[in-house]
Formats: structure tokens, sequence, C-alpha cells
């Protein structure tokens, strides 16, 4: 199973240490990223389970960064959690959640509270991971017995063919059931 | 839900109505009916697709003819702007393809030589360090990229660029504002091997 990697978005180095401090102990991988345009191009090369996005960063800012990723149908689908040190300010969580982000957190927050959410949206990821991996397992058996069908129907044939002999069965086609139920078999062993 | 999947005969569980086996008069069994076994319907995305080489599905997919040629097609961006790649990646995604990214030159000239499987490149013009022309250079250098299509998008074409884009080994050259049914068009005819459309 991958690991669930978390984005975590901040201008400031120092806050992203502390990110990465507070993420340690946790089951992923953090990518830092220093800007919303490197952000962004972390998510055309890698997938991600969540996202840890400043709202206020020069050039690029949380909320222009949020927007490109919900406009991107391979990106929309990840849940943004924005960091905003203006707890005065109750509208920028609103237009935070106006541009998609699943949860707002203010700095100062609590190392734990922010930890609890992430290792949610992480527990989330890694059951969606299951449910693909599961969905590929019944695809493959599908396909099996698919296959299997087809030889069986193949043996069927064979077997009938002794209808025109009187009954009797030709060497060579009972053969050709064998075999074809042999490859049924091993299709059906997967 | 679950007690309700446990309760169905196994043929429901297979995905199909009538049963698997049939047994006529003579109790002899009739051929296994392939169309019970129809495979069940994709399930919708829950997130992204795991891995960024992997096309997406999307059933509202344009299917212009330009669209059907590029489905399935692998595209390298050489551009450090992100905001357009970023827009230019979820565009073409939709139509089937797998972007690979590369934010400047020499990234690209490496990501190709790892991805053999690279149909197209596109290539932005300006880009600090190694420019658009310069990263051309570097692939044609490489005999297997000697006919890999490389299309040029430019933002501000000054007289003469075009040349000097064309001598570095550009196969065609696009002006921004990118108009996508455009650049669509111009990368079909360039992975089907027609030449510039």
């Amino acid at each position: 199973m991958n690991t669930a990697r978390v984005l975590l978005v901040d201008d400031r180095k120092d806050n992203l240490l502390a990110l990465e401090a507070i993420m340690q102990g946790l089951p992923v991988q953090t990518v830092a990223a220093h800007s919303g345009e490197e952000a962004l191009k972390h998510l055309l090369v890698d997938d991600f389970a969540v996202i840890l996005l400043d709202a206020q960063m020069p050039d690029m800012d949380g909320f222009e960064t949020a927007r490109h990723i919900k406009r991107r149908e391979r990106t929309r689908h990840v849940p943004i959690i924005f960091l905003t040190a203006a707890d005065r300010d109750s509208h920028l969580a609103m237009r935070g959640y106006a541009v998609g982000a699943v949860d707002y957190i203010t700095k100062p927050f609590d190392p734990w509270v922010l930890r609890a959410k992430v290792s949610v949206f992480v527990e989330l990821w890694a059951k969606s991971e299951q449910l693909l991996a599961q969905g590929e397992a019944t695809r493959v058996r599908d396909n099996a017995m698919r296959a299997a069908a087809v030889a069986v129907n193949e043996a069927l044939t064979a077997l009938n063919s002794a209808d025109a002999t009187g009954g009797e069965l030709l060497p060579g086609q009972r053969d050709r059931a064998l075999a074809a139920l042999d490859r049924a078999q091993r299709h059906l062993s997967i | 839900m679950c007690d309700e999947a446990e309760a169905l005969p196994l043929p429901e569980l297979l995905g199909g109505g009538g049963a698997l086996v049939t047994f006529g008069p003579t109790a002899r069994p009739a051929a296994v009916d392939l169309s019970a076994l129809s495979p069940p319907p994709a399930p919708a995305p829950l997130r992204a697709a795991p891995s960024p080489l992997r096309p997406l599905k999307d059933p509202e997919r344009r299917t212009t003819s330009a669209a059907q040629q590029l489905d399935g097609a692998t595209v390298l961006i050489v551009d450090d702007d992100v905001r357009n790649v970023f827009a230019l990646t979820s565009a073409l995604e939709m139509h089937g393809m797998t972007v690979l990214y590369a934010d400047n030159g020499a990234h690209g000239v490496r990501l190709l030589s790892e991805h053999p499987e690279v149909d197209i490149v596109l290539m932005d013009a300006m880009m600090p360090d190694m420019d658009g022309n310069e990263t051309t250079r570097a692939i044609r250098r490489n005999r297997r990229f000697a006919d890999l299509p490389v299309v040029f998008l430019t933002a501000k074409a000054m007289p003469g660029d075009r040349e000097s884009s064309f001598a570095a080994g550009a196969s065609d050259y696009i002006t921004k504002p990118v108009d996508l049914d455009e650049l669509l068009e111009t990368m079909a005819g360039w992975v089907t091997g027609r030449g510039p459309s």
C-alpha cells in the first residue's frame, strides 16, 4: 500500500518546519511547498491525501491556489485545510469554504487538533485506496470468469459433437473437451 | 446493505439477471451465457487516480476526431508558468492524455530520456536559463528524438523568433493565448504522423 502524501504549503520556512514537526509520527510522507506555484507543480506529478494550505501568501495566495486545484478533475477531490492567521476575520474562512476547502484552522493553532484533522483525511484516503484496489481485484476476477466461461463452452461444443456420431465421442473431441476444461480450471484458480 | 448482498443468489452477485447455466429438458447443460458476466459498471472515482501516469476516464470527454486521435497519448509540457500548465494539463487530461511536466528545459530533457513513451512535446519558448530553442536543440541532439514532434507555444512573438525556433528543431509554432481546439488539431496532426494540419 502506498504511503499517504500530505502537501504542506506556506511561504514561511519556519511555518513549514513546524507543520512537518506536527505531522511527525503520522503514517504520512510530507511534501513542503514554499508557494502556491510550487504546490501546483507538486500536484502535477504526485497525488496527495490532503493539502494544508496557507491562505495568505505573496503572488499566488491560498485562495487562487485552491481555485486551480478545484478546476482540475484529477485534483478537485483532494481535501484542503486552510491555515489562516486572521482569526478576527471570519470572512476569510468563508472565502476558504467558497473555493472548496473542507476545513480551516486559525493560527496559532493547537498542533493536536491539526494532527487529528489530518489523521481523519489520511484514513479516508487509505479507505479509498483500498476500494480502488478491491475494484481492480474484482475486474481481474471478472475477466477470469469470462475466460473460464469461454473454455467451458468450448468443452460443451466438443462433448455435444457426440450427437453427430451416434453418441460416440471421438478421441480428438474428448481431448479437446479435457483441454478446455483444464484451461477453465486454471482460469478459476487465480 | 451487506445483508441484502448476502441474500442475493450467486448469479445476481455476478452482475447478471438470469442463471449462468440453464438446464434443458434433457438435463444437458446449455452454453454459459456470456452476457450474464457483463462487467460491473465502473465505480465513480473517489479521488484522483492514484498514478499521474494513468489517463483519466471521463464520460463527457470531447469526441472530435482530433480528440479521439489524442486519446491515450503521452504529452510532455516544458513551461515555467505553472498557472498556464495547470489549466492546459487539466484540459489535456480530460481528453484522455497523460501529461508529464517539467518546469525548466534541463528537467524536460531528463524526463524525456526517462520516458520513451512521450508522443509529443509542448514547449514554452520563453524560459529562464535554458529557453525553448536551447532545450529543443538539446532534445534533437539525441537521435532517438530526431522525429519527435516539438510544438512551440509562445506568448509574444518577435519578428524572426519563429524562424530561429524552426532552425532549433521546432516542429510547429503556436502563439498564445492558445485556442484549445486549434492546439488539439495541431497535436493530432503531429501525433498521427500527418505533420502540420
